[in-house]
């Protein structure tokens, strides 16, 4: 293995590994620097791939319970029964399949892997330290990629048994009866949605007016009815005292509550921390924003070090893996000198895989209002849509913000189990710089689920057809 | 049940577009053919359009203040339907409409911006503001226009005249600084401060934004060269004292200066034709046809009224044409055809005690005389002073394709033709 590299990438994760890939098919020599024994980072082995797996799952022994509704008769189809075990063995399964994926995409493309604790030591210069063995690097570029954890708060003890984080919840070996989730963002949710289900009695506990503190308000109150019926209670404006576990239980006192509650596990989900201590910034003289993040110049994604590039999760952008792996490779073609319109993180969608799912992109309603900008809403409910009847998802809406002069789609919230496939077309839309025309005059197949999106249209331009 | 489309006519060759500024009719009203049906404004003309059917109108598709295009349907007439019971049933009629509406080349932009790569958000803003997209230098992916490259170009003024610039900037900007902080608005108009100066601020109105439009477009498209000759015009003078009142008895109106000034035009035009053509690509399209144009002054603006054929009328017909024309435009009562295929211009800001001016060539002209303000001057003659009426008249020309020499042999020819008036006058 050579010690000399166009691009040295440190972490795995989705921006990390495919910034290396997009790099080494541009003709860059590239070394990838992981920590861990897997690739793919906290997205395919400890984040959102597993966790798609588990909510998966859960839909399915949802439906097992209405098959005879389909006209399907199944011996026992009336009181299907969860296989934990065999849940966690068919999500280990497709991480590892992912991972071994990565594995071989890095050969396939030719990218050196270096598994070891990887820091900058100079301009130019990464060390890699595996098991006490260090090794010198040395690189035209490096691109900073190592991610986030999950975030912990001083007064409560993760022991990763009862009180838990993202991290350690894989280690379930059987369904909690009782769980209290403190945080109603989106790890919180998904959780959640997927625990009630299993048959956990859940309760949220998020300290802000709503779940979901960055989605539209409906959107959170939409999100808030389906959880009460997937055994989930559901607290906001709510702060808890103190968290302490005792024995196999945990004790969670919230503040205003005379009475300490008992559960059987606590999950904490406040957030992600950036993963940026000890990776030599302090040597070459990057410095931190004041929330902890790496500031990048958000043209070019370069620190304020020529040559040392960051993206993903330590920044101050959106925590979301294709966020990360859409700045890695613009980062990328930065690198390789070519000529980049910025990222507009407004046509940057956001996905929660509760059930039923929520996406959106660009703005909420109470920010338009907050920015006293002139708005129109539009909203459409998926039961007016003939296939959302027919594949029993009739669940949700799509709610389209319309700036009133120009039709430009300045927001869309969509609720529904389809919901993260469905924001795509808008992703791309409002990277065109669409107007509501064009979205209500593209033909739409029918039926199928997506053509809600021309009548949301067509809503939001004051006519709705099939309502 | 037959319907007849109400288009916006063309005023002009180089009019794209017009306001229609008011309707006399409203959905459901009985209407009679060459009934006035709504008038309109545009840079050259502010005139009263006719019904071209009988019947009901059932739809109104342009509101008053609506900058509408030439040729798009502005209304629809039934010569089936009972007057009055129309408006509740206006909805299904313009969904019957509307494909003709939308077949006629109605939504486009005076601009060429089709070839041109650009979001469609980035067009929608394009068009609201006039901006010329071909101007703009796209910001996006593949060099594509986006919707800041329009907003940035409105801010800076790039691509549009200042006085639409200005407009189209204080209309996007939600809260610009200044209305923000210290202007009042009312209505259109806005009373403040700005820069610590007290200012109204009034929206221009449709006429002036299109004068405004089409004077810039003159000046970036031609060179524009003016030239001065001083003129005796002692004959005239007396010339029309000596003729004036048989002259009105005769004819119904009054003789003026002008119709000596349309008749020497006329022969310097025949001497130069070059002035009376415009530019056509890498030619020069001469215009066998000396349509004459001849500004007048209104108090709400200005127009160009066209005398047709001026070559082959006399000299009271060229007199007899002004006059009609200028009362029609003061009456409002102009026809499209009126102000249409203008081959040569004359401004007269004589009237008002200027010396010398500069006209802007009305394209696609490529020629404008201008006429100063006679005065009585101490001049000399046969090495003696005496006193005579003197004026200092001009030729603003598009140095593309007239010459100085072309210039000093039309201004000669109308000198010559005035200092050594023989044409009778009745």
């Amino acid at each position: 293995m050579s010690t000399n590299y166009d691009l040295i990438v440190i972490g795995s994760g989705p921006a990390g590994y495919e910034g290396a890939i997009y790099a080494s098919q541009l003709g860059m020599k590239v070394a990838l620097v992981e920590k861990e024994q897997w690739l793919g980072g906290t997205c395919l082995n400890v984040g959102c791939i597993p966790a798609k797996s588990m909510l998966q799952s859960a839909l399915m022994y949802e439906k097992a319970k209405k098959f005879a509704s389909y006209g399907v008769k199944i011996a026992g189809a009336d009181n299907p029964e969860l296989d934990f075990p065999q849940v966690n063995k068919r999500r280990d399964e497709i991480v590892k399949t992912m991972t071994n994926g990565v594995g071989f995409l890095m050969k396939k493309n030719k990218v050196d892997v270096i598994r070891g604790f990887g820091s900058i030591v100079a301009k130019g210069q990464v060390e890699v330290n595996a098991d006490g063995k260090k090794t010198n690097y040395t690189c035209k570029n490096i691109l900073i990629a190592t991610g986030s954890r999950a975030r912990h708060l001083p007064h409560i003890k993760v022991d990763g048994k009862n009180i838990v984080t993202s991290e350690e919840i894989w280690a379930f070996d059987k369904v909690p009866e009782t769980m209290a989730v403190l945080g109603g963002g989106v790890i919180g949710c998904e959780f959640a949605s997927a625990y009630g289900r299993y048959g956990t009695k859940v309760t949220i506990l998020e300290m802000a007016e709503q779940i979901c503190p960055t989605e539209d308000h409906e959107t959170a109150a939409e999100l808030t009815k389906a959880l009460k019926k997937q055994n989930c209670e559901v607290l906001t404006s709510t702060k808890t005292k103190s968290i302490v576990a005792k024995g196999n239980k945990v004790e969670v006192q919230i503040e205003g509550e005379n009475s300490v509650r008992t559960f059987d596990k606590v999950l904490l989900s406040v957030g992600r921390s950036p993963n940026v201590e000890n990776i030599g910034l302090e040597k070459v003289g990057i410095k931190l924003d004041e929330r902890g993040f790496i500031p990048v110049d958000l043209k070019t994604y370069q620190t304020n070090i020529a040559g040392i590039y960051a993206v993903g999760d330590v920044l101050s952008t959106p925590q979301l893996a294709h966020t990360g792996s859409a700045e890695a490779l613009y980062a990328v073609d930065i690198i390789a000198g070519k000529k980049r319109h910025p990222i507009n993180y407004l046509t940057n969608p956001a996905a929660i895989y509760t059930y039923p799912e929520i996406a959106s992109i660009g703005h909420t309603e109470n920010q338009l209002k907050k920015s006293g900008r002139a708005y129109k809403a539009a909203k459409f409910p998926f039961s007016a849509v003939a296939k959302a009847r027919i594949d029993d998802i009739a669940e949700g809406f799509v709610k389209i913000l319309v700036d009133p002069k120009y039709g430009e789609v300045l927001g869309v919230h969509i609720v529904n189990t389809k919901a993260s496939e469905m924001i795509s077309e808008f992703a791309l839309g409002n990277n065109l710089e669409m107007t509501i025309e064009e979205l209500a005059h593209t033909i739409h197949p029918h039926p199928t689920v997506s053509e809600i999106i021309k009548e949301a249209a067509h809503a939001a331009m004051g006519h709705p057809i099939n309502m | 049940m037959a319907t007849q489309n109400v288009l916006m006519p063309q005023m002009g060759e180089s009019i794209q577009e017009g306001t229609l500024t008011r309707w006399h009719k409203k959905v459901g009203d009985k209407v009679q053919r060459e009934e006035i049906l709504f008038e309109i404004s545009t840079d050259k003309v502010d005139t009263e359009i006719p019904s071209p059917a009988s019947g009901v109108l059932v739809q109104i598709l342009a509101k008053e203040n609506d900058v509408v295009s030439v040729n798009s349907v502005v209304a629809v007439i039934d010569d089936a339907a009972q007057p009055g019971t129309i408006a509740q049933a206006a909805a299904p009629a313009a969904a019957k409409v509307s494909a003709p509406a939308a077949s006629a080349p109605a939504a486009q932009p005076a601009l060429d911006n089709a070839k041109v790569l650009a979001s469609p958000l980035a067009r929608k803003v394009a068009e609201e503001h006039s901006v010329d997209l071909s101007k703009l230098q796209g910001s996006g992916e593949g060099n594509k226009i986006v919707k800041n490259d329009v907003l940035a170009a409105l801010e800076t003024g790039k691509s549009v005249s200042p006085l639409v610039a200005a407009a189209a900037a204080a209309a996007t900007a939600p809260v610009s600084k200044a209305s923000a902080d210290h202007v009042k608005s009312t209505g259109g108009s806005s009373e403040g401060v700005i820069d610590g100066v007290r200012v109204s601020r009034v929206p221009m109105t449709g006429m002036r934004k299109k004068i405004a439009d089409h004077m810039v477009m003159s000046k970036r498209t031609s060179p524009h060269v003016t030239s001065v000759i001083e003129i005796d015009l002692q004959k005239i003078v007396d010339v029309r004292a000596k003729f004036k009142d048989k002259f009105e008895a005769i004819n119904g109106f009054k003789l003026t200066f002008m119709p000596f000034f349309l008749q020497a035009v006329v022969e310097a035009i025949k001497a130069v034709p070059v002035v009376n053509s415009s530019v056509d690509g890498d030619a020069i399209l001469y215009k066998k046809d000396i349509n004459l144009g001849c500004a007048v002054a209104l108090d709400w603006g200005l127009i160009v009224p066209v005398i047709k054929n001026s070559s082959e009328r006399s000299f009271v017909g060229l007199g007899r044409e002004l006059n009609n024309l200028a009362e029609k435009a003061r009456n409002k009562k102009l026809a499209p055809d009126d102000v249409r295929g203008g081959t040569f211009s004359i401004s007269n800001y004589g009237g008002f005690g200027t010396v010398i001016g500069q006209p802007i060539i009305n394209q696609p002209q490529v020629a404008i005389f201008g006429i100063g303000a006679m005065q009585k001057k101490p001049v000399v003659i046969n090495d003696a002073i005496a006193i005579r009426t003197m004026c200092y008249c001009v030729l603003s020309f598009d140095h593309r394709v007239i010459d100085g020499s072309d210039s000093g042999k039309f201004l000669s020819t109308v000198k010559n033709v005035l200092e050594n008036w023989n044409i009778p006058v009745i």
